[in-house]
């Protein structure tokens, strides 16, 4: 059998996965320690360590733990992406029909600040991608981009025809 | 897959929760404990162990941090709460299911003291308290 | 210690918020996601998920649209267009699979309804990416003929990736039935020009979804005059202002 290394294992695995590059790299880097550590053991044992690293790659079944790893963390990585595209959306609709008045004026500061709704979406859009869905970065985003949502409407008149 | 490969493969999300119980692992200990506690019995596909961490984590099951130790850095993985009663509902349904089958084969051919080939002496273990 | 990569929580699979995760699959792995939708692999899940996040999709774009005009508009808007979308499919799904059985296909109506809805989830995320651009124009325009054409544009576009998208899958999964396989490629060409028709037609049977500024709301316009000699209209009306101006 031809000569193999770990980075031929971990490329073989890597060409079944279609992730983020985030994840796809977290990922290698787990099995790549589980692969260093069987080849660590053998070599304890008086192994051979390249058959050793043989035997390991093939009880780690590449095909198949390749397969499954993308069919495990597939589905999730959209929700970010997506959340950072609906989110601001959302919280501009949502700013323009329910907090601001219905000619699209943005009234003052202290009026804004002080209607519920206002406050309520303001808690919701840190909240909701924080804690619920545990995207930290995203709600961070998502903060931000209310409040600049929130700035465009009340300082640019010109907007308020909208 | 063989009968026996099916059944070990439904077992894998209980086993992992069971031995996470006693202290956080990462996957290649994880995979000498189940052997080695087992003598060899449930010889886990290895490529398969890490979907189904990764998916307990997602779950909420398992969380998850990077440790160094040793110079070496490792996953080790730790059960929740939530997975702490995913265990307990799992303990209680395996028992729930060997207590019925062994009932059942009891009262069939298979049974305990019978000569056929399979049946043997069955005690179902004790719940734990 | 380092915290992992974050974790999703059981919230997520509380709300139903996993559906929206379908569209991972479609984009980074279509061969094999086709693939599955050959093999019949949990099709049922594929379709429910396919459809919640496309509805989703189209309803907040929808949403953008009609917020050009008024609040009523808005809310019909985010209801028409995702009613536009699965109506033109109930249309063309009858169609597509007789005319590939006919010649040879031997999918069923579940997979070829899944291979179109796999179409309408790229094209209803390809909106969703399109939102904040409409958005952005929204508030910054305020020429209506302008923005409308700027939304024929953007549902084109995304319309004919959806059906690009839809191509490949048909030819992967089409890739193992070499009898009729040319046939079949020229019926789902035909189609496809059948369902850009039936979808523009429909958009404007439907209509309005933008609303005529200082026109008052309708939920349906009088029918007459069709999709095609509107957009023209509207192109001329906006280079005219152009030059004009």
């Amino acid at each position: 059998m031809d000569p193999i290394t770990i980075d031929q294992v971990l490329e073989n695995i890597s060409r079944r996965l279609h992730l983020s590059k985030e994840t796809e790299t977290e990922v290698l880097a787990e099995i790549r320690t589980h692969l260093e550590d069987a080849v660590a053991d053998a070599a304890r044992r008086g192994e051979d360590e390249q058959a050793a690293l043989q035997q390991a790659a093939a009880e780690f079944g590449i095909e198949e733990a390749g397969d499954e790893l993308q069919n495990v963390h597939a589905n999730w990585e959209a929700l970010g992406p997506i959340g950072l595209t609906a989110l601001p959306v959302l919280f501009a609709l949502i700013l323009r029909w329910l907090v601001f008045a219905p000619d699209g004026s943005a009234a003052n500061w202290l009026q804004v600040l002080d209607q519920p709704v206002f406050l309520t979406l303001a808690i919701a859009a840190m909240i909701i991608p924080a804690y619920l869905l545990h995207l930290r970065r995203l709600a961070l985003v998502g903060w931000g981009v209310f409040w600049l949502l929130t700035i465009i409407f009340v300082v640019f008149p010109s907007i308020n025809h909208w | 897959m063989s009968q026996l490969d099916q059944m070990r493969k439904g077992s894998t999300d209980f086993l992992i929760l069971s031995l996470l119980m006693k202290r956080p692992m990462y996957g290649y200990e994880i995979i000498q404990q189940i052997e080695r506690q087992s003598g060899g019995y449930f010889d886990m596909k290895e490529g398969l162990l890490y979907p189904a961490l990764h998916r307990m984590q997602q779950n909420g099951w398992l969380s998850s941090d990077w440790r160094s130790v040793d110079g070496r850095r490792r996953k080790y993985y730790a059960v929740t709460k939530l997975g702490e009663e995913v265990l307990g509902e799992q303990a209680a349904e395996w028992r729930t299911f060997l207590d019925q089958l062994y009932a059942l084969l009891g009262a069939n051919e298979y049974g305990p003291n019978n000569d056929r080939p399979g049946a043997g002496e069955y005690q179902p273990a004790p719940a734990p308290e | 210690m380092e915290n992992s990569v974050s974790e999703p929580s059981k919230a997520i699979r509380q709300f139903g918020f996993q559906d929206f995760g379908i569209i991972e699959k479609i984009l980074r792995n279509r061969k094999d996601f086709f693939h599955e939708i050959h093999e019949g692999i949990e099709l049922p899940t594929k379709m429910r998920a396919m459809f919640i996040s496309s509805v989703c999709f189209f309803a907040l774009y929808g949403a953008v649209m009609g917020s050009s005009h008024s609040l009523w508009q808005t809310l019909s808007s985010a209801v028409k267009l995702p009613i536009l979308f699965m109506a033109t499919l109930i249309v063309c799904v009858p169609s597509l699979y007789f005319f590939s059985l006919l010649f040879g296909s031997n999918q069923s109506l579940g997979q070829s309804l899944a291979v179109i809805l796999t179409a309408f989830s790229v094209t209803s995320v390809l909106l969703l990416s399109g939102a904040p651009i409409t958005l952005f124009f929204l508030l910054t325009t305020s020429q209506y003929q302008f923005f409308k054409l700027l939304n024929v544009a953007i549902f084109a576009i995304s319309g004919l990736m959806g059906i690009v998208f839809l191509y490949q899958g048909m030819k992967v999964m089409s890739g193992s039935e070499k009898e009729g396989a040319t046939t079949r490629k020229w019926v789902l060409i035909f189609w496809m020009f059948v369902y850009a028709f039936v979808g523009s037609q429909m958009a404007w049977t439907i209509r309005p979804f933008i609303g005529a500024p200082g026109s008052p709301f309708e939920l349906f316009r009088q029918l007459g005059g069709n999709f095609y000699g509107d957009v023209l209209r509207s192109l001329g009306e906006f280079l005219g202002y152009l030059i004009v101006r």
